[in-house]
């Protein structure tokens, strides 16, 4: 996304990160509970 | 924000009934959970157990890995193989990784190319085949995590009936880790190959997945 005009590629990166976000919280969590659950 | 809503209106569709569905899942899930639990004289647990168990997120891990497996998969196999007429196909004369020019690199950089496009080397290496290595790895991990929680639910049920207990390397030989794995792998590259033909004969006026209508059938990647 660098390359882009400043300031422009925020809203698409905000999204991108949600994505990120979303999948890494889901892996951190799965691999958590299964290594944790009772 | 309304700018922001219509720009992203596609991603943060499915972000949306992605977050919608797991929510969902999760207490269709504690309820077929809990109704097993009492068919074996169990106690019900509650909706915050659920979803910290095993359970839980080895059915979601299980969904997830067959997914990004089957992005992967379309990737790769999109560089080197084609479908003639088929919109989901590169052109036939396309084959493999195409040239600098084709791909903007190297002396075709244009002024907004991103910057690890402009580099050289190991970084341009690393970023022209990162969409193809960030799915192969979130594939991976995804599948891990399937194994992992799967393994502890099916030493639970080993426990429940007196059976002996497996490691995590045996759980992976067990028919049980493949029969969870190849039957989603199976509808996937079903769904990725009926997309692959059906593109060819089918249309949808205005999606960008589809053939313009009035595109020939023998016209291979329409809509680029």
């Amino acid at each position: 996304l660098s390359g882009t005009p400043a300031g422009k590629d925020v809203p698409m990166r905000a999204v991108f990160n949600l994505y990120v976000v979303v999948i890494a919280v889901g892996l951190v969590a799965a691999v958590l509970v299964a290594l944790t659950d009772p | 924000m309304k700018t922001f809503i219509r720009e992203n209106s596609l991603s943060l569709f499915f972000a949306s009934i992605f977050l919608a569905t797991i929510f969902a899942q999760s207490f269709a899930g504690q309820h077929a959970y809990n109704a097993e639990l009492v068919h074996h004289d169990g106690s019900p647990v509650s909706w915050a157990t659920y979803v910290t168990s095993a359970h839980y997120w080895g059915a979601v891990m299980e969904n997830w890995q067959s997914e990004f497996l089957q992005f992967t998969l379309f990737i790769g196999a999109t560089i080197w193989l084609v479908q003639k007429g088929s919109n989901e196909s590169k052109r036939l004369q396309d084959i493999g990784i195409e040239t600098d020019e084709q791909q903007k690199v190297g002396a075709h950089t244009v002024p907004r190319s991103p910057a690890w496009a402009k580099a050289g080397g190991l970084r341009r290496r690393v970023y022209e085949n990162s969409l193809l290595l960030t799915m192969t790895t979130i594939f991976l991990a995804t599948w891990l995590a399937q194994s992992l929680n799967h393994w502890h639910v099916f030493n639970d049920d080993q426990r429940e009936h007196g059976a002996t207990t497996v490691s995590w390397g045996r759980y992976l030989l067990d028919p049980d880790f493949w029969e969870r794995t190849l039957q989603n792998w199976q509808s996937e590259f079903l769904a990725v190959g009926t997309m692959a033909v059906f593109t060819i004969y089918l249309r949808q006026r205005g999606s960008p997945e589809s053939k313009p209508v009035g595109a020939p059938h023998d016209e291979t990647a329409s809509s680029g």
